[in-house]
């Protein structure tokens, strides 16, 4: 068992965000780099083409008006309107590029998130809540699409004005040059000293954001039972005290990302006030001209409004990698099962099963099972009792590989589970879990999920078997009947025997049940088993049930408790040795007889 | 839709909470700041025009300096520069307070609307969750209220900032050219029609991006609810398949809207630059014609050109702020939804332990379908009621009835005699306790949940909670013992181990009332007879029991059994044996099974 998170403890990250994990985005955006390039270009273009308007007042203002010539006036009016059109279709396709860019870059990205948490184990989703990776998923991967498109656009576009207005600048004058770049050093200096911390401002406001989602997730799911315990306003108050931290972390990150700007906007300033100042009292000797020094300081201004707008991209790069930190978290969370390199497809099996001084922990240390041996025939059906805890469920999910061993092997046929993919080994398994998740969807389609080729004929038949049918028939819109996780219009007994129909229906060569009837009443479980009887001739399988009645015609019997096998035989094997397993069925037996 | 949306509005509004003056009061700043920054750029002007030129004419902005004619060319200069400087630090230095304050209005703001989004779901009844998925509750959660959080810190400074600069604008030009500038607001119609367009046309836009953004997240998370099903029938690439489609759908969509807003805001923007355009000429053309001089010229020239920032800032403010109002409204209808269980108007003030509880031919209907018929039941302090039936026969329906997660349909339940209608919702669950079927534990340590209805619980009692549920030997084999930290569905725990922490959690509950909703049905049978002999020692609490196997429910002082929502046998263990009904057939399978066992 990994050490568990919680709404009240922070995620720790791998790997802190650096700006050399930017570089990581790098195959999101070689795949788009058509769009954004295309962007790149009409973006330059709609820049030059804005740049002819002032030449076309310029010409108004110093011909055609000197020269009284309204036709002309007229001419370039409409050439100038023409020219407005070509930039505005410009950004038009610009605005479409860059916006096709950063959705495919967050969609291939979430596909990646989404299909690595696919491949992770069980150990990963039980160590933390759900909230926390769903916001992982959709809103932090939602929120890097601005950045990852119009921010690398705009960032060149930028740094192109920059470089042209800089050659303007040295063309002119070289020394005005170095006063307008005066204030450079002070923006470097800032960004050092202020790095660190705005970055850790962001990390620690998502991590509050995590925490406050995976609450509110939790507190949804779990509401039934707040409410029945009345802890509403104890709720409230842990609520109101995440939301106060995330607020407070908000905040202390916003002050810090708004200092940016007014820092900037003052730099213009003073450097344009320093221009003035150098050129009339100490640059004496060179005698500026007055147009120069206008010149100069209006190109101070083009100079600093890049700046100004690359020090906003660098705020949200900032936002973007405490999103972008996460992200690449959860991409590098390690798959721990999973296909060995040179893993082959298990071939269709019959059935054979041997476990192999297998040795299982949860946690380190603490043994589960020890030098556990099996070995089960094709076909033979295993039982497996003991009190709860001892490792009953255990045996059979390691079987289907849901953990991998400390010690010993698995074999399939004479195959070592491990070296087998992973998709082979699950596909002929059918295990009917403890839990019976129901999805949103029809009931058909629950059922489905066992087989998604299945036609509706297949699903009925499985529906019939684990007598299902029947209430399915009487919901309201019989098959088509919507459900959904919570499912509250069904019952537990009715979202069992659907979890069982899929099951059935997935056609297994081993069928694992796990307590698949412990919600069904006594009547219905008969029916249940006199249904699948048929279904379990010729196929392994491996049944874990409290009420004996319901396993003493299995082919073996298995005790289990201490980390291991205790007994094993038939019934009447077990009962005539009179051991654990006597003991136990005799309790049950006088507990029904006493009635 | 408008009246709606009006609504929505106020309740942002009425979450603002002694703010909204203060809200409006920064607003108001922001249109002065825009006046201010203005000033440096005049500054630097004058500056040009005095120390380089040798302008002689003093204006307002000398005279506050303490510039004079003839002053010296340096003294001059620095006193111009000390007045950009002390304007651009104040000007910036205050729009950084007003930024501030308005992001904290913001969060405060938004963090009201959460806690008062979370009060509401905690009223909202079981029906309410079986209908709305939980994805969509976080989404409300979550991105909906970071938008109004955006609204209020950015969005409306950028509005303000906008129209007032944009009036401005206007007025300049009226001030250097009236009839020119009448000429011009002939196009004001068109903006106005073509940005109503646009605030309608993005109202239908946002929403269909914003319901895939939900189908996407409902999706994603049950997918990470399901992750235990989705490995054992290896469906990760089917699951794959489903993110992709519905990622590709949300993808598609947001490039068509980006597209669809182009085809409006496109028109839009060529209006502005042909105005401004249009303006240029027909000054040309008064200047030809001398009504207007050159320099006149330049000014109106830059001020018509300046009206075009603002125009373009307003599209793409009509296209968010639309996207607000959509999870703006969806966040008031979450607000506003009722609940269909709530206190009624009279309360009885009378409370205090449960003695009696009674069904008075109580019905039930959900979605149309009768779950409970007329149902008759009288337990009181002491008694124990167990109700047995078919799977889907309501028993869950029945036990959910007393915990008023659902009111009956017809009929009613009194407690104490009282209609359970008009008791304090609190105050009647407060005594009682509960364990579901459905094992729901949370992602905290064991002590916390067993402590949950009390989290001042001492560790004695919690311990002593445990041992009462049988769970104490398991739980102290734990490497962390009570502080063990366990997950939202107790997973890494077995069945029957979760079962008992969920027991262990109800009788720790200080309750007149105790309800046993099958919560041994993952237990082994040994375990249960211990559990169900230390259930035995509780007397001062009315006792219901849902259960599948007989030894459960033989020493209950009435058994009920239920099949279709009715109660078809009741009685004592030896009266319902009698009759040869139902429950006779059941203890005829289970006793039948084990002398078969026994002697076969």
């Amino acid at each position: 068992m990994a050490k568990r998170n919680t709404y009240g403890v922070d995620e720790t990250l791998e790997t802190p965000f650096n700006i050399k994990n930017l570089m990581r985005c790098k195959p999101y955006i070689l795949h788009n780099i058509k769009a954004l390039i295309g962007a790149l270009i009409f973006s330059i273009l709609a820049t030059i083409f804005g740049l002819l308007g002032p030449t076309y007042t310029q010409i108004i203002i110093d011909d055609l008006i000197p020269n009284q010539n309204v036709r002309a006036v007229v001419m370039i009016a409409v050439l100038y309107f023409i020219t407005s059109c070509l930039a505005e279709f410009c950004t038009f396709f610009q605005t479409i590029m860059t916006s096709k860019a950063g959705h495919r870059i967050i969609h291939e990205i979430r596909v990646d998130v989404f299909g690595h948490i696919q491949k992770l184990s069980f150990n990963y989703f039980d160590s933390r809540p759900r909230g926390k990776i769903l916001i992982r998923v959709v809103n932090y991967v939602n929120n890097v699409a601005d950045f990852l498109s119009n921010g690398l656009v705009n960032t060149v576009v930028q740094a192109l004005s920059i470089i042209f207005i800089l050659i303007f600048m040295l063309m002119l004058s070289p020394k005005l040059t170095l006063c307008v770049m005066a204030g450079l050093p002070l923006v470097l200096l800032y960004l050092v000293l202020i790095k660190s911390r705005q970055r850790r401002a962001w990390t620690n406001w998502s991590a509050k954001n995590s925490n406050a989602t995976a609450y509110v997730s939790e507190s949804i799911n779990g509401m039934q039972i707040t409410q029945a315990f009345n802890r509403e306003k104890i709720n409230q108050g842990i609520y109101q005290t995440l939301i106060q931290k995330l607020n407070k972390a908000h905040m202390k990150a916003v002050s810090i990302n708004l200092l940016m700007p007014v820092l900037i906007e003052n730099i213009m300033r003073f450097v344009v006030c320093f221009l003035y100042l150098m050129a009339v009292l100490f640059f004496t000797q060179e005698q500026y001209e007055t147009g120069v020094i206008i010149a100069m300081a209006s190109y101070a201004n083009r100079f600093w409004g890049p700046i100004q707008s690359m020090a906003n991209i660098y705020n949200s790069l900032i936002n973007t990698g405490s999103y972008l930190e996460r992200i690449f978290d959860t991409l590098d969370e390690k798959v721990d099962i999973k296909d060995e390199p040179d893993a082959k497809d298990l071939p269709p099996i019959t059935g054979r099963v041997d476990y192999e001084n297998v040795t299982f922990a949860y946690e380190e240390g603490i043994n589960i099972l020890e030098n556990l041996n099996l070995h089960v025939e094709p076909g033979q059906s295993i039982a497996l009792v003991g009190p709860t805890g001892a490792g009953k469920s255990t045996i059979v999910n390691i079987l289907c590989r849901f953990y991998d061993l400390q010690g010993g092997r698995i074999l399939l046929d004479g195959h070592d589970i491990r070296h087998v993919t992973l998709h082979s080994l699950r596909s002929q398994l059918g295990i009917m879990l403890q839990d019976s998740f129901i999805f949103t969807g029809t009931i058909r389609d629950n059922i489905r999920y066992g087989k998604l080729d299945a036609t509706d004929e297949e699903i009925i038949t499985a529906a019939k078997t684990v007598c299902a049918h029947d209430f399915i028939m009487n919901t309201e819109n019989g098959y088509d009947t919507e459900v959904n996780e919570k499912g509250s219009t069904l019952s537990s007994g009715q979202r069992q025997l659907i979890c069982f129909a899929r099951t059935i229906l997935a056609n297994p060569r081993i069928l694992i049940l796990d307590e698949a009837t412990s919600s069904i009443d006594t009547e219905t479980e008969k029916l249940v088993q006199e249904g699948i009887a048929n279904l379990l001739k010729g196929r392994t399988s491996f049944i874990i049930a409290h009420r004996l009645s319901t396993i003493a015609n299995c082919d073996q019997i298995l005790y289990i408790a201490n980390k291991g096998i205790q007994e094993q035989g038939t019934h009447e094997e077990l009962l005539t040795k009179k051991g654990l397993y006597y003991q136990l069925y005799t309790a049950q037996a006088e507990e029904t007889a006493n009635v | 839709m408008l009246f709606e949306l009006m609504k929505s509005i106020r309740f942002i509004f009425s979450n603002m909470h002694g703010k909204k003056f203060l809200f409006f009061f920064l607003l108001l700043m922001v249109a002065l700041i825009g006046l201010i920054v203005l000033l440096p750029t005049i500054l630097i002007g004058n500056l040009v025009d005095h120390v380089l030129e040798g302008e002689t004419s003093i204006t307002w902005i000398e005279r506050v300096l303490g510039i004079q004619v003839g002053m010296d060319k340096a003294e001059m200069l620095i006193r111009y520069v000390l007045g950009v400087v002390a304007i651009s630090l104040f000007s910036t230095g205050l729009r950084y307070l007003v930024h501030i304050l308005l992001h904290r209005i913001a969060f405060q703001t938004s963090g009201r609307i959460r806690m008062a989004l979370y009060e509401k779901l905690q009223t909202l009844s079981a029906d309410f969750y079986a209908h709305m998925p939980s994805g969509e509750l976080i989404a409300n959660m979550t991105s909906d209220i970071s938008l109004i959080e955006s609204m209020i810190c950015s969005y409306a400074y950028d509005w303000v900032k906008n129209i007032s600069l944009f009036i401005f604008t206007l007025y300049m030009l009226f001030y250097y050219n009236t009839t020119l500038t009448l000429m011009l607001t002939a196009f004001l119609p068109v903006f106005a029609v073509l940005s109503f367009v646009i605030f309608r046309y993005t109202r239908l836009l946002h929403k269909r991006l914003r319901d895939k953004f939900s189908e996407m997240n409902v999706y994603v998370n049950e997918n990470l609810g399901a992750y235990r099903v989705v490995k054992a029938f290896a469906r990760e690439d089917y699951e794959n398949q489903r993110l992709n489609k519905l990622s590709t759908e949300y993808q598609d969509i947001a490039i068509d809207n980006a597209k669809k807003r182009l085809y409006f805001s496109t028109p839009l923007h060529l209006t502005a630059r042909l105005m401004s355009i249009f303006g240029l000429c027909v000054a040309a053309i008064y200047v030809i014609r001398g009504e207007m001089t050159v320099g006149m010229l330049t000014i109106f020239n830059t001020f018509v050109f300046n009206l075009q920032e603002p125009v373009r800032s307003i599209t793409t403010l009509i296209s968010v702020t639309q996207q607000v109002l959509v999870s703006a409204n969806k966040i008031y209808g979450l607000y506003t939804t009722e609940p269909d269980v709530g206190n009624a108007s009279e309360l009885q003030s009378k409370h205090g332990r449960i003695k009696t509880i009674e069904f008075r031919d109580v019905s039930l209907e959900l979605d149309g379908c009768r779950i409970l018929d007329h149902i008759n039941l009288k337990i009181s302090t002491g008694q124990t009621l167990a109700i047995m039936g078919p799977t889907g026969a309501g028993k869950t329906i029945l036990i959910s009835l007393l915990i008023r997660l659902y009111d009956p349909t017809e009929g009613a339940i009194y407690i104490n005699g009282v209609n359970a209608r008009r008791i304090d919702l609190q105050k009647l669950r407060r005594e009682i306790a509960i364990a579901t079927q459905d094992v729901f534990l949370f992602s905290d340590t064991i002590d916390s949940n067993i402590a949950y209805s009390n989290p001042d619980m001492s560790e004695e009692m919690v311990r002593q909670m445990a041992e009462t549920a049988q769970a104490a030997d398991f739980i102290e084999k734990l490497s962390d013992g009570y502080d063990t930290i366990i997950g939202e569905r107790g997973i890494g725990l077995s069945g029957g181990q979760r079962q008992r922490i969920a027991l262990a959690r109800a009788v720790a509950k200080d309750s007149s009332l105790i309800i046993l909703d099958d919560t041994t049905s993952a237990v082994d049978m040994e375990t249960e007879v211990s559990i169900l002999q230390e259930l035995r020692k509780i007397t001062n609490k009315i006792k219901v029991i849902v259960a599948q196997r007989i030894s459960s429910v033989q020493d209950a002082d009435e058994i009920i059994i239920l099949q279709n929502g009715r109660i078809t046998e009741r009685g004592k263990h030896e009266e319902l044996l009698a009759l040869n009904g139902y429950y006779a057939e059941i203890y005829r399978i289970a006793h039948q099974n084990e002398e078969v066992e026994l002697h076969g």
